[in-house]
């Protein structure tokens, strides 16, 4: 309760515009740049493996890595292993929509340890099914609905299509992606607090028991040359459904 | 016409049995004995009683029971001191688990409070207080548990120590094994916010419990990783020392701190060992510390691929030492050598398995010793299924332990490591030529004949593989023109240069000449 008090204070100082968390959450099915939340759940995956194991963005503990290759109108935000709780500090170019994972699971095959498609959408649904706690706070504001945001990957892909540190990629084909997923619309400059927390209750599955708490203290900060690049931010342009 | 059929058949067979098996690295179970019984008289007598202890499935006793390195010249005690070290009962994360999930958070601190009396102990002396933070790894679960407990109590000294490892070993994965030149910046920053965090939760613990010596370590580690924080290494050492100036973890960690490589130099290690071998008689464990100035100069000449002196350099620390490393290193270092004595190889590699399963590649040479010079391939199979485990994409290891189940009279086992070993170029050819045989062993035909389709379709210039087809076909009880062809396959192929197939082709040749006159005859 003081923690809200005190963030109210500070949204008040830095001038943040009016912006609820209803207008700004999308709807699953709505598309970004036409392209569905799906996809960009796909790609999330990729631009999180595309850096070696220790260094990956769900890895990092303060945040301060959390502009490494990102592009295009979609800002990713990482969310943890469960070995962490953390709060991060990200600078945020204004004018990007930010997609996160409440929760998720992204399951693949590995050397030695071969995977069917269906066996590891399977798996990676298991879990989503037993979905036991989630919410996501937006400066304050409660996310409804978490559990409507589901998005569940309906094809397996290459989650490490961009991991050049790999030597036998084709080992960690296919991957399924699914869990729950949230797009924001692109937040006002000045400082933003978010606050997530999930965890599944699936016992004796692999990761049925993963718990993740993490926090963003965004800086959305002005990026006049990407705005200048980037498509009309309108549901009829860059949002579609 | 059909005697004529029948005599073919026969005739086929009996050459086909005749001729035996294509040459080929892995074969038959052999029926004489083993030929280590042969090796040199020390190595055999050392390899006699290694096996008689592989039997023994306590890791302890089998340790305990395992021949020591001949000639050695080992302090008094050291082995058995090693091997308790080393297969001691410790404390694991599924033990830590269990106390959490039952919410006996004193009782778990009460363990590791027993086990860290035990260093101080005159009586019961023993450094397992170390092992039992040894699962605290870079893993997520050891991330999840350790997150977990000191959630839990906060106030427990072990607890933060268990943290505080997770956070280094989360460190040591984002630096990775590669020169800080060619290591990217991200990398360095996310090592940095690590050891930041391992070393918050060790001086945690320190304040709560300043007998806590793998805290010590654990900082003196950690700082090792970055020259900026020499001043808390040198700290953490300084009160480990005052602690207990023997302990063999803390004085290890140094040790390698002081490498010429993290900035230090081979004075102040020999120094740092000088001053251990005073405690030897007391703590033989020392003695694992003490030759690491040699080690560590040892694999540097390594890195140059100057393995002759680095095997050289090697020789003494083995006579001196139980330190498994050293022997793993030597084990692998004498297949780049110009000259090397395998039957000493192997005995190195085995006496460095006494300790624990060692490196990936430690393990796929003693396996293929094992195989290919003991003739031991059920004996390799541990070795070899370790190696796939720690490196599924090594295909020459599959290929290993596929020959080993196969002669060990497993062959149906053998399959899926064949084809694993299919995967790579180099092992593709014999892989698949072993992978028909051994599925013509296990009686499984319809494999068999899918394989040496295969096979003879991708290498139709592989003559041992038209042999194996005439075998597969006989098996599968088709005879007549089919294996006719399978033989004038192999006699247009076979290898000049191969004593085996010019052998074979002799018997091929005076087969087809019968069965052509046979053909004649009846076509008259």
């Amino acid at each position: 309760m003081i923690r809200y008090v005190w963030m109210a204070c500070l949204l008040a100082a830095s001038g943040v515009v009016a912006q609820t968390t209803t207008t700004l959450v999308l709807d699953p099915q709505q598309k970004v740049d036409g392209i569905a939340q799906s996809e960009y759940a796909e790609r999330w995956w990729q631009w999180a493996m595309q850096l070696p194991d220790g260094v990956r963005a769900y890895q990092d503990p303060t945040g301060a890595q959390c502009g490494m290759n990102q592009s295009g109108p979609v800002w990713f935000l990482a969310g943890t292993e469960g070995t962490m709780r953390v709060k991060r500090r990200c600078d945020v170019p204004g004018g990007r929509f930010i997609f996160f994972p409440v929760i998720a699971m992204n399951v693949h095959a590995r050397p030695g340890r071969p995977i069917g498609c269906s066996a590891a959408r399977s798996q990676a649904r298991d879990n989503n099914d037993k979905l036991a706690e989630a919410s996501v706070i937006l400066d304050g504001q409660p996310v409804q609905r978490i559990s409507s945001h589901r998005v569940s990957g309906t094809r397996c892909f290459d989650a490490y299509a961009n991991a050049k540190y790999l030597e036998r990629r084709e080992d960690y084909v296919p991957a399924a992606s699914d869990g729950y997923w949230i797009m924001l619309g692109p937040l006002s400059e000045g400082v933003h607090y978010l606050v997530v927390h999930a965890r599944y209750d699936n016992a004796g599955k692999p990761s049925g028991d993963l718990e993740q708490s993490f926090e963003y203290e965004l800086h959305v900060v002005p990026d006049e040359s990407q705005l200048r690049s980037m498509p009309p931010l309108s549901r009829d342009g860059l949002i579609s459904t | 016409m059909q005697n004529r059929r029948r005599f073919l058949s026969w005739g086929v067979l009996c050459i086909a049995m005749a001729v035996g098996m294509p040459s080929v690295m892995a074969q038959a179970v052999p029926a004489k004995p083993a030929p280590w019984r042969d090796a040199p008289a020390g190595y055999r007598s050392f390899i006699e009683k290694a096996k008689q202890a592989e039997a023994i499935k306590d890791p302890l006793q089998r340790c305990l029971a395992y021949p020591d390195y001949p000639d050695n010249q080992w302090p008094a005690g050291l082995a058995a001191a090693h091997c308790h070290l080393v297969f001691d009962p410790a404390i694991t994360l599924d033990d830590v688990r269990g106390y959490l999930d039952r919410d006996a958070i004193t009782e778990l601190d009460a363990r590791f409070k027993a086990d860290l009396d035990r260093h101080f102990s005159k009586d019961r002396f023993s450094e397992v207080i170390h092992r039992d933070f040894e699962g605290f790894d870079d893993s997520v679960a050891s991330g999840q548990l350790s997150m977990r407990w000191v959630e839990m109590a906060p106030a427990s000294p072990y607890a933060l120590t268990a943290r505080g490892q997770y956070f280094l070993a989360m460190a040591s994965k984002a630096r990775g094994g590669k020169w800080a030149a060619d290591t990217p910046s991200e990398n360095m920053q996310r090592m940095s916010e690590f050891l930041d965090k391992a070393i918050e939760n060790y001086r945690k613990a320190l304040e709560l419990e300043p007998r806590l010596l793998q805290a010590d370590a654990g900082i003196a580690s950690a700082a090792g990783f970055e020259s900026r924080r020499d001043d808390v290494q040198n700290a953490a050492f300084a009160h480990g020392m005052s602690v207990d100036p023997a302990c063999k973890v803390l004085t290890a960690t140094m040790m390698v701190n002081l490498e010429p490589r993290w900035g230090g130099s081979y004075a102040a290690m020999n120094t740092l060992a000088v001053q251990l071998s005073a405690y030897v008689p007391q703590r033989p464990l020392l003695a694992l510390n003490t030759i690491w100035p040699q080690v560590d100069a040892a694999d540097m000449a390594s890195k140059t691929d100057s393995y002759n002196a680095a095997a050289s350099m090697l020789r003494s620390v083995l006579i001196n030492s139980t330190n498994s490393l050293a022997f793993d290193k030597m084990g692998r270092w004498l297949d780049y050598t110009t000259s090397v004595d395998r039957w000493e190889q192997l005995v190195i590699l085995l006496e460095a398995s006494r300790f624990g399963q060692g490196t990936q590649e430690a393990n796929r040479i003693r396996g293929r010793l094992l195989v290919n010079l003991a003739w031991e391939p059920k004996w390799a199979i541990d070795s070899l299924k370790a190696a796939v485990a720690q490196d599924p994409g090594d295909a020459y290891a599959h290929y290993l332990l596929g020959a080993a189940y196969w002669n060990s009279g497993a062959p149906a086992q053998a399959e899926a490591d064949y084809l694993a070993a299919m995967k790579d170029a180099g092992t593709r050819r014999a892989a698949l030529h072993e992978l028909t045989r051994a599925m013509l062993s296990a009686h499984k035909l319809t494999k068999a004949r899918k394989y040496v389709d295969l096979l003879n379709k991708e290498y139709p210039k592989f003559a041992p593989g038209w042999m194996t087809r005439g075998s597969v076909l006989l098996g599968q009880g088709i005879n007549g023109e089919e294996v006719t062809q399978a033989l004038r396959k192999f006699e247009a192929t076979a290898d000049p240069n191969d004593f085996r197939q010019m052998q074979e082709l002799q018997h091929v040749r005076a087969m087809l000449k019968t069965i052509d006159k046979t053909s004649e005859a009846s076509s008259e």
